[in-house]
């Protein structure tokens, strides 16, 4: 079934993020449906839009990681194709949030305080603010890791970000970097994480050389139009400058205990 | 994409004058933007490079370097590259990918390693000093222009208000307060007044009212507070889509463009009144009214 996206309006979420210490409590008070929200707010949150998506449905569990992947998927599928000035909006996921993904948002994270609804659940329209966004953050990390060149399985680096090692550290480096969005930088960083913790195993790969190989990412772009290269030139350059880092590491580490 | 003040470990031809390491060469990006009739695309019309190194259009001829043009929507996450020939061309963009600021910029971009690079026009501290380069170096830049792209969301194309009265549970002394950001004037009420404000506003004769008691001067202090940073009209009517109405407006009410010399001179409570259409006299006309109204035209004693 096909249903017509809403947004919140700019008085709901204005109201709703200056008083987010009120919204906390009622969603603590409320965990199973925001029904509150149109009688806290005294009117209707949301305007419908134009654009339809297929209607869906969230997996829920008490364990979110269990069901974290899938969910990103399905977010993925449904929204992608929704234009970007949607897709990038905050009051979108504002919709989504409160009333798709109400229990998931929850389960995604513990609201142990006020600050962190107004931080997650009611994010800015920054591109990190949005990458970071409790039930956001599901879509766009499908967005940046799912490879449609890839003969198998797409999804098989969005994986390794959500429950792969260092996955969420991953996450963190491509959403703090600008060029983070580019797909080509993306892939290419995820898989070279990927290969060199299988190469040299989970105890070598710290998260501080995670954070030098997102630079040496950006640093390709110092001089050369990273615009123009493909994920395997990037991979080429940033794999070798890790498997150096590495091994001077180690090095290192032999030299301080024979 | 922005090279800015970037330094290059080899010379490179920069349409900032001051960041060239070129004596006379030009690279300079052109374009003429509009919106499509249909309002579905943004259109870069007449896009080109002026370029009239000769060594780097003959790279280009003999398929060792490329023109590459970044259009890039921060806000919509849009980033996308271009190859453009050297004669001009037409390229459209979904409106819908874009929002806000759009960056667009190009650049000269070597397709394989080149040995000897070395250029007549290169500044004197290079002459008789060969390069090499390597295949995506960068070689000539402009970092192209800033344009805002105010994607009008409504379906039904009105005209978005500037500002968002909104209630604040935490305001307990009875002010009014105002915030701004690049969107919008926001005004926060203490709930029972905004409670009050939100069963009243469509009424018309409480509307002078309300625009002399809120948004007159909700717009006078975020106007006054953005003249206190020396604003350029130009980058704010980029950062704030409310200054850019507010600078439309302006324009349509005093038939001048508002200019930075204007701006910060302006007195802004005075120009929030007549942009808002000078409601203070209406809103006292209609309290006069409506006060003959209740009272049934007694007279009025001392």
């Amino acid at each position: 079934m096909l249903i017509n996206i809403k947004m919140m309006t700019d008085e709901a979420y204005a109201t709703l993020q200056k008083n987010y210490k009120d919204v906390y409590k009622q969603i603590r008070n409320h965990p199973s449906d925001s029904t509150w929200l149109e009688g806290f707010l005294g009117f209707n949150p949301y305007k419908t839009k134009k654009y339809f998506i297929k209607d869906f449905e969230l997996k829920d569990s008490e364990n979110y990681s269990e069901v974290a992947f899938e969910n990103g998927v399905i977010l993925y599928e449904t929204i992608k194709d929704l234009p970007r000035y949607i897709i990038c909006n905050s009051k979108f996921w504002a919709w989504i949030t409160f009333e798709k993904a109400y229990k998931q948002a929850q389960q995604a994270m513990n609201l142990v305080r006020p600050d962190l609804v107004k931080n997650f659940w009611l994010t800015s329209n920054s591109r990190r603010s949005l990458m970071l966004g409790v039930v956001s953050r599901s879509y766009f990390r499908t967005e940046i890791s799912v490879d449609d060149s890839h003969d198998g399985d797409k999804y098989i680096l969005t994986k390794r970000l959500v429950d792969g090692f260092r996955g969420l550290e991953m996450y963190r480096a491509l959403v703090y970097r600008n060029i983070g969005m580019l797909k080509p930088v993306s892939l290419a960083f995820i898989q070279c994480i990927t290969d060199a913790n299988i190469k040299y195993g989970d105890t070598i790969l710290r998260q501080e050389q995670l954070r030098e190989t997102m630079k040496d990412a950006s640093r390709i772009g110092s001089v050369m139009l990273i615009d123009d290269m493909d994920k395997e030139e990037i991979y080429d350059i940033i794999f070798k400058k890790l498997e150096k880092r590495l091994n001077d590491n180690s090095l290192a580490e032999e030299l301080k205990n024979p | 994409m922005r090279i800015g003040k970037r330094l290059f470990p080899y010379p490179i031809l920069n349409n900032e004058k001051i960041y060239s390491q070129y004596k006379n060469s030009v690279f300079s990006l052109q374009y003429d933007e509009e919106v499509s009739e249909d309002k579905q695309y943004y259109l870069l019309n007449n896009l080109h490079c002026e370029l009239d190194n000769q060594m780097l259009i003959d790279l280009i001829n003999a398929d060792r370097a490329k023109i590459v043009c970044v259009i890039e929507c921060p806000s919509t996450m849009y980033r996308m590259s271009h190859v453009l020939p050297l004669c001009p061309i037409n390229m459209q963009i979904p409106l819908t990918d874009l929002n806000n600021k759009v960056n667009i910029s190009a650049f000269v971009v070597a397709k394989e390693d080149i040995e000897n690079y070395r250029s007549d026009d290169f500044s004197d501290i290079y002459e008789d000093i060969s390069f090499s380069i390597e295949k995506h170096d960068i070689l000539a830049a402009d970092d192209g222009y800033v344009n805002n792209v105010d994607f009008n969301d409504l379906d039904d194309n009105k005209q978005a208000s500037i500002f968002i009265i909104i209630k604040d549970n935490s305001i307990t002394n009875g002010t009014m307060q105002v915030e701004y950001d690049s969107e919008k004037i926001t005004i926060s009420l203490p709930e029972e007044q905004w409670n009050i404000y939100d069963k009243t506003k469509r009424i018309p004769k409480y509307e002078s009212l309300y625009f002399s008691i809120i948004a007159v001067p909700a717009l006078g202090y975020a106007l006054s507070c953005l003249q206190k940073n020396d604003p350029t009209v130009d980058i704010l009517r980029i950062d704030y889509k409310w200054f850019n109405s507010f600078a439309v407006a302006y324009k349509k009410f005093h038939g001048n463009e508002l200019t930075d010399d204007v701006f910060i001179k302006m007195n802004t409570n005075l120009e929030a009144q007549m942009i808002l259409d000078s409601p203070v006299a209406s809103a006292i006309d209609e309290i006069f009214g409506f006060t003959i109204g209740m009272a049934g035209g007694d007279e009025y004693v001392d």
